[in-house]
């Protein structure tokens, strides 16, 4: 039986909004396809040895549990960049700003970070809440979810992961939204994002499969699907009530 | 001039909500605060301005504080029905003062709303301030815990004597900056402290002060329990006020070895309890005189009115939405309680206050209590029901175990075809008033 390793990291500092969500509905999803899955949850001062992982997960925060993991990944730059294009990596919330140049603090100290992809995160001074709707090029099904963030991403040059349809993009007024490489998924959407939309799940594990040459069987969940469904009716009710 | 105006209209709405049986908590307060929005500053306070703020427990904290204060004889006035915004605390107050805006009682006890502390008073009114936890809630109104806590703190200062919960290191970490007087409490150790984070994702899990990682020796729930940090002298410590030997089956406790009844068999009532001790004990009460108000004067429990069908018990506890450790406390109390058990979870809104319906925090609950034996079914209502089962799949709980409800007025019905056990209702406010509408219904004989 092959085995995929997914590191959760910082789960103890980026976890503000259900991120374990995401990491159960991978490894729900790999089971499905008989993937065993161990996940290791690893965090500040861990010794971690990226050559072992397949999949690296990181959620948002709060600014201080931000500055702490960005101060601890910032010791890790070397190990990460010598695996990044090898593993998948997927982050979602601010999880995604550490992948970037700098991040761009209110009072405008630069802090460095992974230096992995071509943008500036940048601290705002309002908050950016809601729930989001948004288009994936690969999927016919709109991705449902929701942002609650501080940061906004500046001077984006890789592809996007979603067009959004309701919501906010990398900063407000731009409706390209997250990041999408051959080894990079990152996103602002909450959710769980990976809970929420399983279409978007399948397509992750499509790919991850595909790459390690294994067999795809269809996956359905008749919970997750009905989910999926009642709450876009639920969102177009909702439009039609005044609160 | 104004001020008065202000006093009298509020008497005034207040008087015509109640000539027309409308509940006058929120909306006489709304029309005079929006006048004159400084007016709580210009009120002649009383020697005790009292506040009790935080993400869960003020209201139980409030109405123990309010029953030991009475009990021992003084004049109190609080917020009964819960209502703690600042329209409601703007009624309130002008209620209760003369129309030249002297407040009329010896004693003014506010549960307040932990966002509009600061709307409420100018920063020396209040003259102590119970701080029960900060926890994750309604974090798409709040952000996060941190921003919660950093509101409050923005809205006092150093005249202010702080009781805080010294259990809950976010809240401790006052200690740090705050140049006024703290008191402290907390839990020892129970029967049912664990060692290990069951929950991996608490918050406030690194030192405030130095932010290498807290040491926890115990954890109560959450991130609340007796943790130091190993790097610098940040600890939990010895509270001022500490209960031991809490046991939830004989209801019972000490506070610094006086023994003290409890109302209720769950650990957020210790909580309240401990708190409204040390409160009570520092603005002049006698241990005797609050001994006697919790132990022969026992107060009635505010939650978990019990009602039945065919014979089998219904415990309804409330749920906060968008607060994980609120379903937790109702989680336990569930699984504490013996014999066969039917569960009923779920909502429409994720929210009353706004149109946002965040998800997220479904998934920092942890579900996975459910997934016991002694679970005959759990019936998920509500619009997001089918979220609500995806949730509790994820914990392990086998789909012929759930029950989606299409319809909730086939919901007694299903109950009765399809469940077994004394049932627990662990929904949010307006779910809770739903079913207890069909429950009512079904006694008068109308179903």
């Amino acid at each position: 039986m092959e085995t995929i390793k997914i590191a959760h990291l910082y789960y103890d500092l980026l976890n503000l909004y259900g991120e374990n969500g995401n990491v159960k509905a991978l490894t729900k999803h790999l089971e499905h396809h008989n993937v065993k899955v161990i996940t290791h949850f690893l965090t500040v001062d861990d010794p971690i040895d990226f050559n072992k992982y397949d999949i690296f997960y990181i959620g948002s925060g709060n600014k201080e549990n931000f500055e702490i993991a960005r101060e601890d990944i910032m010791k890790r730059k070397k190990d990460i960049k010598k695996i990044w294009q090898e593993k998948l990596f997927i982050a979602t919330g601010n999880g995604i700003d550490l992948f970037g140049k700098n991040f761009v603090t209110l009072d405008d100290k630069t802090e460095k970070c992974l230096d992995l992809l071509h943008f500036e995160a940048r601290e705002t001074d309002f908050r950016i809440v809601g729930e989001s709707i948004a288009h994936h090029e690969n999927l016919t099904n709109e991705i449902i979810g929701f942002q609650n963030r501080f940061s906004v991403l500046k001077n984006v040059q890789e592809p996007p992961l979603f067009q959004m349809i309701d919501g906010t993009g990398h900063a407000p007024k731009i409706m390209e939204e997250g990041i999408m490489t051959n080894n990079f998924l990152g996103t602002y959407l909450l959710g769980p994002i990976l809970i929420r939309n399983p279409h978007l799940t399948e397509f992750i594990i499509k790919k991850l499969l595909e790459k390690k040459e294994l067999p795809y069987q269809e996956y359905q969940d008749f919970y997750e699907i009905k989910a999926y469904e009642e709450y876009q009716k639920n969102l177009n009710a909702n439009e039609k009530t005044a609160f | 001039m104004l001020k008065s105006f202000q006093i009298i209209l509020n008497k005034l709405i207040s008087w015509i909500c109640k000539l027309f049986k409308k509940n006058g908590s929120v909306f006489p307060g709304s029309i005079t605060y929006n006048i004159n929005q400084k007016i709580l500053e210009k009120i002649k306070y009383p020697k005790y301005v009292i506040g009790v703020t935080g993400s869960s427990g003020k209201g139980s904290t409030t109405s123990l504080i309010a029953h030991t204060l009475k009990s021992a004889g003084y004049d109190v006035v609080y917020n009964e029905s819960g209502s703690n915004g600042i329209r409601a605390i703007t009624t309130l107050i002008l209620n209760n003062c003369t129309i030249f805006g002297r407040f009329k009682h010896e004693i003014l006890l506010l549960e307040i709303d932990e966002k509009h502390l600061h709307l409420a008073f100018g920063k020396n009114k209040m003259t102590h301030l119970v701080l029960t936890n900060i926890t994750r809630d309604q974090t798409a109104r709040n952000g996060s815990p941190d921003l919660v806590y950093q509101s409050i703190i923005d809205a006092i200062d150093e005249s202010t004597t702080l009781i805080l919960n010294a259990d809950d290191p976010c809240l401790q970490k006052t200690q740090l900056t705050f140049k006024g007087k703290i008191i402290t409490y907390g839990i020892s150790k129970t029967k049912d402290s664990y060692t290990t984070s069951k929950n991996k994702n608490i918050d406030n899990a690194y030192c405030p002060n130095c932010h290498k990682k807290l040491i926890y020796n115990y954890y109560h729930y959450g991130h609340l329990g007796n943790y130091y940090c190993r790097n610098c002298d940040f600890k939990r410590g010895n509270p001022d006020y500490e209960a031991t030997n809490v046991d939830l089956e004989q209801l019972s406790l000490k506070i610094n070895g006086t023994d003290i009844h409890l109302n209720k068999n769950i650990l957020y009532v210790a909580y309240a309890t401990t708190a409204a001790f040390a409160l009570c004990n520092s603005i002049g009460l006698k241990t005797s005189d609050i001994a006697y108000a919790f132990n022969k004067k026992k107060s009635i429990a505010k939650r978990g009115h019990q009602y039945k069908i065919d014979n089998r018990i219904i415990t309804m506890l409330e749920s906060k939405n968008e607060n994980p450790l609120s379903y937790y406390q109702s989680l336990k109390y569930i699984i504490n309680n013996t014999g066969k058990k039917t569960v009923i979870l779920g909502f429409d809104n994720v929210s009353r206050r706004y149109k946002y319906n965040d998800l997220s925090w479904l998934w920092d609950i942890e579900f996975e209590l459910l997934n016991r034996e002694d679970i005959d079914k759990i019936l998920c209502i509500g619009r997001f029901k089918y979220d609500v089962a995806t949730r509790l799949n994820y914990a392990g709980i086998k789909k012929d175990k759930l029950i989606l409800v299409e319809d909730l007025d086939q919901l007694l019905k299903i109950i009765t075809e399809k469940t077994q056990g004394n049932i627990y209702t662990m929904v949010c406010f307006d779910m809770t008033a739903i079913i207890h509408k069909l429950l009512e219904r079904k006694e008068h004989g109308n179903h």
